[in-house]
């Protein structure tokens, strides 16, 4: 696989709208990454051992996606529900933004471009031979212009959710304190409780990692 | 939630008083959610099986629902607008309120509230009707992007009294109360606040710690007293709130001081439907 067999992955699938945007999945999108290119990375851009680089009373994120040895990096404003900037964003704010970044470096690399460009399906192989039996692809709602696309940490698919649930274990070792997982939790609440409801048995394993970490700090160990 | 028929009332009635419409739209919370005390409603969650409540504890709301009804049968001015729900988006929760009356005039828009209460709420300023009113005028600023003009409660008395006297005693039956209005700013800190409590509660919850304790104002909890009382006599001479003053008195009429302590009336009235599972009610119990 390379960029242009990237550049072909239909995700409409995998987008939902909200207030007027379009969202991709960070989790759906980065599995589809690490399917291309095992090797892939990114790094979120630290400014003075923050992830914030201060712009005029609000901030910016940037993201770097380095596939098939190519290094994008992409930048995206903290921005409240109303897309608004934040001046003093939370812990919440600034995971959201990052993986926003993350997604739309993604795009910059070809998954998910056409919806950028304002098209409703990616680009087709011109010299493959045309499938004999083919489903309608569902029309998406075209996005206008000058309508921001954004991106969501979430979807449905059992992948996806496994992939969010090892992530969250992974980073869990990032944590050094009772606090900072209590704030990692929280960021990622709203899709906890989901996976709650849908996969029980990988919540069980994120909580029961959390709560091991949290008992070890609380000993002090 | 088990209903019970203790006092055998007619099954038109209990039928028509366990229908419940209520909703929360398609949100994660609803306004009148976020006020209700988070410890509370977890607990509700996590008991509703065995939640019992007779059908005739429901009167009041019936009677708020009734009254909601008969407004919405009878039809609305071409200048308002009647149940409408509005969703936010907030720190990755949707939320949402439903206003009961909208009314558009030249200035801007009125936002009414109808509520079936006691004369003691008019009396007393009801901090819940502030900051859910606040809430709606937050929604429909936001959302609606309309100015609002002004904040009303349309309360209807249910134990006024022709005979009742004192400051501020309401004139009639049916009165129109003005509330504070408050900042855009302060109400999206408010909604922000109630949001992180409801948060921290939930995660409190998945990994079995104590979940936040309800505060004083949320647990209804009465003033601490002190009766001045005399040997032989049965009544107090006076109930003061001052345990200086009470002593005084004390010396005075040559009595003693008896303390009434406070209660948090909502947790020994089981008003919050949980009192027996709440540890922190149990807790002081014992």
């Amino acid at each position: 696989m390379n960029q242009t067999d990237l550049l072909k992955i239909n995700v409409n699938e995998h987008t939902e709208k909200k207030n007027g945007l379009t969202y991709l999945s960070w989790a759906w999108a980065w599995a589809e990454v690490l399917k291309a290119d095992p090797a892939a990375n990114f790094k979120v851009e630290m400014f003075d051992g923050s992830p914030l680089m201060p712009v005029g009373g609000s901030f910016m994120v940037w993201v770097t996606v380095t596939i098939f040895e190519k290094p994008v990096t992409c930048m995206l404003p903290v921005l409240d529900y109303r897309n608004k900037p934040i001046p003093t964003p939370n812990s919440f704010d600034v995971n959201t933004s990052i993986m926003r970044c993350l997604t739309k470096a993604i795009a910059m690399h070809g998954l998910g471009l056409y919806i950028y460009a304002g098209e409703d399906l990616p680009e087709t192989d011109l010299n493959a031979e045309p499938k004999v039996e083919s489903k309608a692809e569902p029309k998406a709602e075209k996005p206008k212009a000058n309508k921001r696309i954004q991106v969501t940490e979430w979807d449905n698919s059992d992948a996806s959710r496994k992939l969010f649930a090892d992530g969250l274990i992974e980073y869990s070792s990032l944590c050094q304190t009772v606090d900072d997982l209590n704030g990692y939790w929280l960021s990622n609440q709203l899709q906890l409780e989901s996976l709650k409801q849908t996969h029980t048995d990988l919540f069980k394993q994120v909580l029961e990692t959390f709560s091991m970490k949290k008992k070890l700090f609380t000993e002090g160990k | 939630m088990k209903i019970t028929n203790r006092y055998n009332l007619p099954m038109a009635l209990t039928n028509a008083m366990m229908k419940d419409d209520y909703s929360k739209g398609s949100s994660e919370y609803s306004v009148t959610g976020l006020l209700q005390p988070p410890r509370v409603a977890l607990l509700r969650e996590q008991y509703d099986d065995q939640i019992e409540i007779d059908i005739s504890d429901k009167m009041y709301t019936f009677l708020g629902t009734a009254l909601h009804k008969v407004l919405e049968a009878a039809g609305m001015p071409a200048n308002n607008t009647a149940e409408e729900r509005l969703y936010a988006d907030v720190d990755g929760s949707k939320i949402s309120g439903q206003i009961d009356v909208q009314e558009r005039t030249p200035a801007g828009t009125v936002i009414w509230d109808y509520k079936v209460t006691s004369v003691w709420s008019v009396i007393h300023e009801k901090t819940e009707w502030v900051e859910q009113l606040n809430m709606y005028k937050w929604f429909v600023e936001t959302v609606k992007q309309e100015r609002v003009v002004g904040l009303k409660v349309c309360a209807f008395l249910r134990d006024w009294s022709k005979n009742g006297s004192g400051a501020n005693y309401p004139e009639a039956s049916i009165v129109v109360v003005d509330i504070p209005v408050w900042s855009a700013t302060e109400t999206e800190a408010f909604i922000r606040d109630r949001l992180n409590a409801y948060k921290m509660a939930k995660m409190a919850k998945d990994f079995g710690e104590e979940l936040p304790l309800c505060s004083n104002q949320e647990r209804w909890m009465s003033e601490t007293t002190f009766a001045v009382k005399r040997e032989g006599r049965k009544t107090a001479i006076r109930v003061l709130t001052s345990e200086q003053e009470a002593k005084e008195m004390a010396i005075k009429e040559n009595g003693y001081v008896e303390t009434r302590l406070g209660e948090p009336r909502r947790c020994t009235g089981n008003y919050c439907q949980v009192a027996q599972w709440c540890d922190q009610y149990q807790g002081e119990a014992k």
